[in-house]
C-alpha cells in the first residue's frame, strides 16, 4: 500500500511544478460558469419559471453543479492512459509488482489534489459572491450524504475514464471519442441544464446510464427535491455502477491485453 | 508552392486514414449545438422576447453561429504545433528551405478541410430539421459580406492558433493556456450566447477584439 502512496505524493509534486498551467486553466473554467450564469440570468429577467426551477433554484444548480463537476473530475485520464499503451509504458508496469489500475487510481489522487485545491478557492469565491440567492437547505444528515454522492460520483467518472483509455489497445486515435462521451456525458448528467428539460423518453434513457449519477440527481438532492429515503437510493445506483464499472474494466483489461503489442519500447 | 500543396495532400490522407476520430469529434458538435437549442426551446415556453430575441432569431443564432464556429474552429491545431516544438521536430524546418509559419498555416488549414465538410453536413441537416425556424434576411451583398467575414475569421483563427502554439517556447505544457484562449474566444465572439446578453462593461471589452466570429453571427439577423 505504501508504494501507492508513493505515487500520489510523486504525482502531486509533479503537478505543483507545473502548477502555472493548473492555474491556467482557471480563466476557462470560470467562463464556463459565467455563460451559464448570463444564459439564466438574461433567462430569468423575462420569466420567473423555467421547467419548473425558479431563479434561486436555477443558480444553485449552476453554482453547486460547477462545484461539484469539478471537484470530482479526473482531467483527462484517458489521455493519460492512452499515452502509457501507445507508447508501450504500459510494459514498464506489466513487469513490476504494481497492479495498474492501482497505480493509475493513486497516480489521479495525486494529480487532483493541487487542481482540487484551486478549484476550492474559486468554489469559496463563487459562494461568497452568490451568497444572497443560493439555497443552503441540507441537513448534517444530508450534507454527509451529498459528500459520500461526491465521492462515489469521483468513482463513476473515473472508471469511465478508464474504460475510454482501454479502447487505445484497439483504435490508434481516442481524442474524438473521447471529446465526443465527454459531451454525452456533460448532456445526460445534466451538467447543461436539468434532465428534466429533456422530452420525456430522453429523460427516461438518461437514467439508464451512469452519467445522471454524477451530477443531476445528487444536485437534486442538494436542491432538497429527494428526501433522505430517495437519497439513500441514489447512492446505492451510484455504487451499483461502480461495480458494475468495476467488473468492465475487469473484462476490458484482460482482452486488451491480448491485443497488447508494447509498440513504442 | 508545389511543396505547400502536398502538405495539404498529405494531411488530407492523414485526416481521412483516422476518419473515425474525425467523425467522432463531429458527433460531439451535434451534441453541442442541441444543449443551447434545447435550454432555448425550453425558456421560450414561458415568453415571446428574451433580451430582444424572438425564438426563431435564437434559433437561428444558435444554428447559424455554430456553424460559423465550426467552419472558423482551429481543431487543436495549437497542440500539434506546439508538440513540434516540444519533440524537436522544429529543428527540421530551420535546416530545410522551407518556411515554418507558411507550413504552419498550410497544415493548420488542410487538417480544418475534411472536419469543415462533416460539420458543413450536420449543420445543413440542423437547418433543414429547423428550418421553419431559420431567419434570413440578408440580401446577395450581406451575403457576400459575411462569406468574406467567415474567411477572414478562418485566418485570423489560424493565427491565433500558432500565436498560443508558440508558447510552447517557454513552457512545457500550453494546455492550460490553450484551454483558457479558446474559452476566451468562444465567450467573447458570443458562441454561447448573443453578446449583448452580457453587461454593458464587457461588451464593450468584445468590441475592439479581432472577433469577426462574433460579428458574422450578428450580421444574419440585421
Amino acid at each position: 500500500m505504501r508504494k501507492y502512496f508513493t505515487i500520489a505524493k510523486l504525482k502531486t509534486q509533479v503537478e505543483l511544478s507545473h502548477r502555472a498551467n493548473v492555474f491556467a486553466y482557471i480563466g476557462g473554467n470560470m467562463l464556463d460558469f459565467f455563460v451559464q450564469v448570463i444564459i439564466w440570468t438574461a433567462i430569468f429577467s423575462s420569466v420567473d419559471i423555467v421547467g419548473g426551477y425558479t431563479k434561486p433554484e436555477m443558480i444553485t444548480y449552476v453554482v453547486v453543479g460547477w462545484i461539484f463537476m469539478y471537484l470530482s473530475t479526473n482531467y483527462g485520464y484517458e489521455e493519460y492512459i492512452k499515452k502509457d499503451i501507445h507508447e508501450g509504458k504500459l510494459s514498464g508496469y506489466l513487469i513490476k509488482p504494481v497492479n495498474y489500475l492501482s497505480y493509475i487510481s493513486f497516480h489521479s489522487i495525486g494529480r487532483l489534489l493541487f487542481a482540487f485545491s484551486v478549484i476550492l478557492a474559486q468554489a469559496l469565491f463563487f459562494i461568497v459572491f452568490f451568497r444572497q440567492t443560493l439555497i443552503f437547505s441540507l441537513s448534517p444528515a444530508g450534507f454527509a450524504m451529498f459528500i459520500l454522492m461526491f465521492i462515489f460520483s469521483y468513482a463513476i467518472k473515473f472508471s469511465l475514464a478508464i474504460i475510454i483509455g482501454f479502447i487505445s489497445f484497439w483504435a490508434a486515435d481516442i481524442n474524438g471519442l473521447y471529446f465526443a462521451l465527454n459531451i454525452l456525458n456533460r448532456f445526460l448528467s445534466g451538467a447543461f441544464f436539468p434532465i428534466a428539460f429533456l422530452p420525456p423518453l430522453f429523460a427516461k434513457i438518461s437514467y439508464f446510464f451512469p452519467f445522471i449519477y454524477t451530477y443531476f440527481l445528487p444536485i437534486q438532492f442538494y436542491l432538497g427535491k429527494n428526501s433522505l429515503t430517495e437519497g439513500m437510493l441514489i447512492i446505492a445506483g451510484q455504487l451499483a455502477w461502480i461495480v458494475a464499472l468495476y467488473l468492465i474494466i475487469k473484462f476490458i483489461w484482460k482482452r486488451g491485453l491480448m491485443k497488447f503489442e508494447g509498440t513504442g519500447i | 508552392m508545389k511543396k505547400y500543396l502536398a502538405i495539404t495532400k498529405i494531411e488530407m490522407s492523414r485526416q481521412l486514414t483516422h476518419r473515425f476520430n474525425v467523425a467522432s469529434y463531429r458527433a460531439g458538435n451535434l451534441l453541442e449545438v442541441l444543449i443551447p437549442l434545447i435550454i432555448w426551446t425550453v425558456a421560450f415556453r414561458s415568453t415571446e422576447v428574451i433580451k430582444g430575441y424572438t425564438y426563431d432569431e435564437m434559433i437561428t443564432y444558435v444554428i447559424v453561429g455554430w456553424l460559423i464556429l465550426y467552419l472558423t474552429a482551429s481543431y487543436g491545431f495549437e497542440r500539434v504545433l506546439a508538440l513540434l516544438i516540444y519533440d524537436g521536430t522544429l529543428s527540421q524546418f530551420i535546416t530545410k528551405p522551407i518556411s515554418f509559419l507558411r507550413y504552419a498555416f498550410t497544415l493548420g488549414f488542410s487538417r480544418s478541410l475534411l472536419a469543415i465538410f462533416l460539420s458543413l453536413i450536420i449543420q445543413a441537416g440542423a437547418i433543414f430539421i429547423a428550418r421553419e425556424h431559420i431567419v434570413f434576411r440578408a440580401g446577395p451583398t450581406d451575403t457576400l459580406m459575411l462569406i468574406l467575414m467567415v474567411a477572414l475569421a478562418v485566418v485570423i483563427r489560424l493565427f491565433y492558433s500558432i500565436l498560443i502554439s508558440l508558447a510552447a517556447f517557454w513552457t512545457d505544457e500550453i494546455s492550460g493556456v490553450d484551454f483558457t484562449a479558446s474559452s476566451i474566444i468562444k465567450f467573447f465572439s458570443g458562441a454561447f450566447f448573443p453578446v449583448n446578453l452580457l453587461p454593458s462593461f464587457f461588451m464593450n471589452l468584445s468590441r475592439p477584439s479581432d472577433n469577426v466570429i462574433g460579428r458574422a453571427k450578428l450580421k444574419c439577423h440585421s
